[in-house]
């Protein structure tokens, strides 16, 4: 349906006005101005941040650079988490822009993990996509592409190419009718609270009787806690891509359409605004 | 039907909330984040960040991307551009340092050139005033020598006053002078041209070919005949001799009287 490729392109074109500020302790020749960029919501933090690098090196002397890194009201920024996660998980009902504040040293080795260069955000990137695709239909799908297959699907994220990208994702997208689905739905649940990073069960999508399985039977199977009970107060949000989708969503049509570039539904659970 | 609404029910949730989503996260920041883009140098070149906002429309999101795809490209093509510009001011700038250099050297050569010529002047003129001075050193030379010889010839005329009375001699003492003198007796045959109008080169002579006892007191005159055959002597002794020069030697000829 002619609304379904909408969704694709409001999902990949999903931006968040964000404002890059200097640590203050960080030693600089002159003051630095904030970095204002609508950062692209399904990329990584060190794939388009490099201009905001540009722009604080400026005023910065070489001796004082080490490596980058982002940091939101104390916690540091993953930077292998879609920017989009981040922003929903940690300040999604914050004023906006959203307020990051960047760092040349103190490297946090506890909390980080290094990033040198970009190909190591693609390692990472191709990983995730084959650690989908091995739920989604036993990895066969993947290991058929070629390598420039491969290559394109990483080319399209960096570039923010809509329809390099989509030319071979949708063959990751595609299963045989008679599944119904994929053989398992690959997502991942972040909470804010929590002391696991994320909850990722093999789960399908279409329940034994062949009934299509939804976001709410997802949740819960897997964090009934974010479920809203009759007659209680909401307690928290669901939100994938920034937006909360109805409990009776198919999970199939969410994986298809509203999974991440790297073929993961991320799901984040966040209390609701108190005020 | 209840399915396909149902269906629509939740489809169309998830699109206005999309829809929503970019209305409040994006378009309303899209031309602030611009134009603070628009303060830094880099993006004065793009003409695309002065845009307006876009209109909120399904087709938004389109228009949207391939607006900034083609904003991406424009601003990568301007910045080539300067670069080139620059690039090419630059090589200008040398092009015209190099021609400047270029005619410096030009004319530092025509000026050495020139000063060279100069020399070259310079040194034909010193070697003609050299040449002229040595020749004029010579001549003053001779002259000496003339001018000692004929001091010797008259050892006793010390006040100079006897006057000679051949052409040869008078010629001689006419333009060397008088001086006081106490030399050698010897005479000697002497190759001095016989003067003519004008004197050529005359030359003192310096060497006594022959000495002799010629009369018993001070000879007082000599003289040679035309034909230099015979040299006729006078001295206090009031004789005259007569000599006959040969072969270098001389012989007494005439009687004593």
């Amino acid at each position: 349906m002619a609304d379904d490729k909408d969704v694709l392109r409001d999902v990949w074109f999903g931006r968040i006005p964000t404002c890059f500020t200097l640590n203050p302790d960080e030693v600089t020749e002159r003051e630095a101005e904030a970095y204002y960029l609508l950062l692209p919501r399904v990329s990584y933090l060190p794939v388009v941040t490099d201009k905001v690098k540009k722009h604080f090196l400026k005023v910065m002397r070489p001796e004082d650079v080490e490596e980058m890194w982002f940091e939101y009201e104390g916690t540091p920024l993953k930077w292998h988490y879609p920017i989009g996660v981040l922003f929903d998980l940690h300040a999604s009902n914050t004023v906006l822009p959203w307020n990051i504040t960047v760092h040349f040293k103190n490297f946090p080795d506890q909390d980080l993990l290094h990033c040198p260069s970009n190909s190591i955000v693609e390692a990472h990137f191709m990983s995730s996509i084959k650690e989908a695709d091995s739920l989604k239909h036993k990895s066969q799908v993947v290991n058929d592409m070629q390598k420039k297959d491969h290559k394109q699907l990483w080319m399209g994220l960096q570039n923010d190419k809509f329809d390099q990208f989509w030319a071979m994702n949708r063959k990751l997208m595609e299963y045989p009718t008679e599944d119904g689905g994929f053989r398992y739905i690959p997502f991942r649940i972040y909470q804010t609270l929590s002391d696991r990073p994320f909850i990722q069960k093999l789960f399908r999508p279409v329940s034994p009787d062949c009934n299509a399985h939804t976001l709410g039977d997802l949740l819960k199977e897997m964090y009934p806690d974010a479920l809203t009970n009759d007659g209680e107060q909401k307690r928290y949000q669901v939100l994938i891509h920034g937006i909360e989708p109805l409990l009776e969503t198919p999970l199939q049509w969410l994986s298809e359409h509203l999974s991440h570039p790297d073929n993961f539904l991320h799901i984040c659970v966040v209390p609701v605004p108190t005020d | 039907m209840a399915e396909r609404q149902a269906d629509c029910g939740w489809k169309r949730h998830i699109s206005d909330q999309l829809k929503l989503r970019d209305r409040v996260q994006r378009h309303t920041f899209e031309e602030i984040v611009q134009q603070s883009l628009f303060l830094f140098p880099v993006f004065l070149l793009s003409p695309s960040f002065l845009v307006c906002p876009h209109p909120l429309s399904l087709d938004a999101s389109r228009s949207d991307s391939l607006h900034q795809e083609m904003s991406q490209m424009r601003i990568r093509h301007q910045e080539e551009l300067t670069e080139l510009h620059k690039k090419r001011g630059e090589l200008a700038q040398t092009v015209i340092e190099l021609n400047n250099q270029i005619q410096q050297k030009d004319r530092e050569i025509q000026s050495n050139e020139a000063r060279m010529l100069e020399y070259q002047q310079q040194i034909a003129g010193l070697d003609g005033d050299c040449r002229d001075l040595r020749s004029s050193l010579q001549v003053r030379l001779h002259e000496e020598d003339q001018h000692s010889k004929t001091r010797r010839r008259f050892p006793h005329d010390p006040n100079g006053f006897m006057q000679p009375q051949s052409g040869l001699l008078d010629s001689i003492s006419n333009i060397f002078g008088r001086r006081r003198s106490a030399n050698s007796f010897g005479t000697s045959p002497e190759t001095t041209e016989p003067p003519s109008g004008g004197c050529a080169e005359v030359r003192v002579p310096t060497t006594a070919l022959h000495v002799f006892e010629a009369h018993d007191g001070e000879v007082n005159t000599v003289r040679f005949s035309p034909g230099s055959r015979l040299l006729a002597t006078g001295g206090m002794d009031r004789r005259v001799k007569l000599w006959e020069v040969v072969a270098g030697e001389l012989h007494t000829v005439t009687p004593q009287h």
